[in-house]
């Protein structure tokens, strides 16, 4: 199962420079995306100690561990952090890292672009997170910044916060452009669109979908920025402006939530194959469902604004489109399964995070059902109900998709193994601070909890708020481990062969870490599945007939 | 003082599990029949997954074989997103057919005012109301008959706001620049609450709603009342 | 270095990509002015 690598020392390659100003300078899609992961990862944990504030805030009625204005900074701040500075870019870091090696690449198409995008990302957070020190505190009208309320947001933390995610959204349309190109110009002979790994697809439509609708939402923060700065009245009531401004935010914020989760996907659609030793299950009807996911995410962003004062009509559309993202949805769950079923599984830490994305996403996919209806949603938009929702299609991206992705494709970027025993009870650690966290949500908003308050006096609510503080925290701990086992082992762990796993793709034929020029040969690409079709071949058996 | 009838203690704490009108019983019944559905389903894939990984499972010193490279199936794939559709459409169905029992006020309502703004809902009975133009005794307290349909008519005058009693109906936001409609009726008397679901500035968290529902009778005395003060 | 077909066919590729995207956000602009003046 375990091959070496696959690559000769080659005389007039110089072995990667070493020393701070060589990782600053550098144009290597690989130590680009390391620097874009240990970026993230910071947000990341950033993000989650506001959330543990917020928790601590929340967790019995009428408590004051910090003030409404804070809270409502720090709830702001949370979403925005997880969203923009952690969940989105770090698909970029494993797109960065993984792409070029999956098709057979040297690098991407625009390597300076590509380290622009990234020193972009880490000044657009330094931006925004500048408004926690002057202009009078952080943005405080929630990542959603609805007008009239954004615009009259006394100081200047809310114009911060606007130029810090143009910055942002910036570096990402670079990064988009850069993948889309390199996607499709520079795929190694035999690598055909059908044979790209289901990372890569996703990373290509995440990529378009970021370049459709991102600068929309650019569009609506500079509006915004003008009513609040240059005396402009595009958000006016008068002309119903708070209404466009819904309009212009959720026709990016819908589509991005897919952007954000797409990856993830193939993440998923990675790691379940190597772990049950089947090929994935569905191949071509998991990339029409990406592509299909990606379509009708665009049109459905009217979801959002169930209660806005929606015309029947409008809301019965949304409703339908909304239902209808639940088919290919449901086909991804169904093939990811079919790939385990009589498969021959392996539990490895990797494999663990991707069984448990796969069920927990589908809570959230199922409690999308709920919201979908409007009439329900009427009942539960703007309540615990929503943010338990979005957690578990949201929340599980990150930290089960994405971690799981960080212990599989760790050995290859830092040579190293990662602790077994750790990874897997940090893993479990996880799993359960992560429903402890989010799944008393869904009660609490049907018993009525609204969203985004600072207190509650409800007694009622005390219980379920308590669970899912101590959830956070055993959360944090788990993760906490997991940043621990990733720091520890790059110095004390095992060395890592050019493939550990028993893997398929093109990254695990280089050596782990890949030598700068990525690949010194390849192996023929005549499948999915070019490393597996090595190995058969290796054993005597015929060529593959792959596609 | 006016008297209320005591109120079954449900209607105190009633949530969307416990709902007080056509509204949100029309909304409670479309809530029962997702959940229906979605559990179904969560038992059943969910089942699959657990039962998949648990059963295909490599145990120690098993022979090491490889299983058969199964790439997929059109059938499956045919029957896996035609069986969802159906589901989904069967669900659609059902909740367009409680639509209008959510949404539209009948011609009959009663109206009321409701006006938003940091940090308070108040209301003023309309034309329809028989006190019209005036405002309850509190004027943050709403209060009207039961068995009565009520239909609000919501404006802000500052920031986005949002109306929201669980019990009664579905919420509207409250949006500065237009008039938005909903509309309640309660099936008992009693008083309910619910508070402001549209993220709103500093108090937002204390922007509560009361509802007070009150017999026929007392209704009457009530309108009387305030069409002398 | 890349051979010049290839760069050259990024280069128009990201052109491209680029152009569209400053429609998508001067015309969202278009549209607050629309909405507004309209």
């Amino acid at each position: 199962m375990v091959t070496e690598a696959h690559t000769t020392p080659h005389a007039a390659t110089a072995p990667p420079a070493t020393g701070l100003w060589s990782w600053v300078t550098t144009v290597d899609h690989k130590r680009i995306g390391i620097m874009y992961l240990y970026t993230t990862f910071f947000f990341f944990a950033v993000g989650g100690l506001m959330a543990l504030a917020i928790r601590l805030q929340l967790e019995h009625a009428n408590n004051q561990v910090v003030s409404a204005e804070s809270y409502d900074r720090l709830f702001t701040m949370h979403g925005t952090t997880m969203i923009f500075l952690f969940v989105i870019p770090v698909m970029a870091a494993f797109g960065n890292y993984l792409v070029p090696l999956q098709i057979g690449a040297r690098d991407m198409a625009f390597p300076r672009l590509n380290a622009a995008s990234y020193w972009l990302v880490l000044f657009g957070g330094i931006v925004m997170y500048s408004s926690f020190a002057w202009g009078g505190g952080a943005a405080d009208a929630g990542w959603t910044a609805y007008p009239p309320l954004s615009v009259l947001s006394p100081g200047h933390g809310l114009d911060l916060w606007i130029v810090g995610l143009h910055i942002l959204g910036l570096a990402s349309l670079l990064g988009a452009i850069n993948f889309i190109c390199t996607i499709h110009n520079m795929r190694a002979p035999g690598m055909r669109l059908t044979r790209m790994p289901l990372f890569t697809w996703a990373i290509d439509i995440y990529a378009v979908m970021l370049v459709v609708s991102g600068p929309v939402f650019a569009g609506a923060l500079t509006l915004l920025l003008m009513d609040r700065n240059y005396g402009t009245s595009f958000y006016q009531p008068a002309t119903h402006g708070p209404i466009l401004y819904q309009h212009l935010f959720w026709f990016y914020s819908h589509p991005v939530v897919y952007v954000m989760a797409l990856p993830g996907f193939g993440m998923i659609s990675e790691i379940v194959p190597v772990f049950s030793r089947k090929p994935l299950f569905g191949y071509k009807a998991l990339v029409y469902s990406l592509v299909a996911i990606a379509f009708l995410g665009f049109l459905v962003w009217g979801h959002h604004m169930f209660a806005v004062g929606f015309s029947t009509p409008l809301q019965i559309w949304f409703m339908i489109a909304s239902m209808a993202i639940g088919v290919p949805t449901g086909v991804k769950i169904f093939n990811w399964i079919g790939t385990m079923w009589m498969g021959r599984i392996r539990f490895e830490p990797p494999m663990l995070y991707a069984v448990a994305f796969v069920g927990l996403f589908m809570i959230g996919g199922l409690s999308g059902i709920f919201v979908a209806a409007f009439p329900i949603d009427l009942y539960v938009t703007d309540s615990y109900f929503v943010v338990a929702h979005f957690h578990y299609v949201l929340g599980t991206v990150p930290v089960f998709a994405v971690l799981g992705g960080l212990h599989f494709w760790y050995p290859k970027m830092s040579g190293r193994m990662l602790d077994r025993a750790l990874a897997i009870r940090a893993f479990w650690i996880i799993f359960v601070g992560f429903n402890m966290t989010f799944f008393p949500m869904h009660d609490l908003g049907l018993s009525g909890m609204p969203r985004r308050v600072s207190t509650y006096t409800n007694h009622a609510w005390d219980a379920a708020n308590l669970i899912s503080t101590i959830g956070a925290f055993v959360l944090a701990t788990g993760v906490l481990m997991v940043l621990w086992n990733c720091l520890h082992s790059l110095r004390v762990g095992r060395i890592a062969p050019a493939d550990p796993w028993g893997a398929n793709s093109l990254e695990w034929y280089t050596s782990s870490p890949p030598p700068p020029h990525n690949f010194d040969e390849l192996p023929p690409i005549r499948s999915e599945r070019p490393l597996y079709d090595l190995r058969r071949e290796a054993a005597g058996a015929p060529a593959a007939t792959g596609d | 003082m006016l008297a209320f009838e005591a109120s079954p203690a449900a209607a105190d704490t009633a949530t969307f599990r416990h709902p007080a009108g056509p509204a949100s019983h029309a909304m409670d019944d479309v809530y029962r029949a997702v959940l229906g559905v979605t559990v179904t389903i969560f038992v059943l894939v969910g089942g699959w997954l657990l039962y998949s990984a648990l059963r295909f499972r490599v145990r120690p010193g098993e022979p090491d074989v490889e299983p058969p490279q199964v790439r997929g199936s059109f059938r499956l794939e045919l029957g896996w997103t035609i069986a969802p559709v159906l589901v989904l459409v069967a669900l659609a169905a059902y909740t367009l057919d409680n639509v209008g029992t959510v949404k539209n006020a009948p011609s009959s309502s009663m109206v009321v005012n409701v006006k938003a703004q940091q940090f308070s809902f108040t209301y003023l009975y309309g034309a329809k109301s028989g006190a019209s133009g005036k405002a309850p005794s509190t004027p943050s307290t709403l209060v009207v008959p039961v068995d009565t349909p009520v239909k609000l008519l919501v404006r802000s005058i500052d920031v986005d706001h949002d109306w929201w009693v669980p019990a009664l109906g579905p919420k509207i936001d409250a949006i500065p620049g237009q008039t938005n409609t909903t509309w309640f009726q309660a099936d008992h008397t009693g008083t309910y609450t619910g508070q402001c679901a549209e993220f709103c500035g500093l108090g937002h968290a204390t922007m509560t709603i009361t509802v007070k529902v009150v017999s026929q009778t007392d209704w009457n005395a009530y309108t009387a009342k305030l069409a002398r003060t | 270095m890349l051979d010049r077909p290839t760069a050259q066919r990024n280069l128009t590729l990201a052109l491209k990509l680029a152009i569209f995207a400053a429609l998508m956000f001067a015309g969202t602009l278009l549209v607050g002015v629309l909405v507004r003046y309209g």
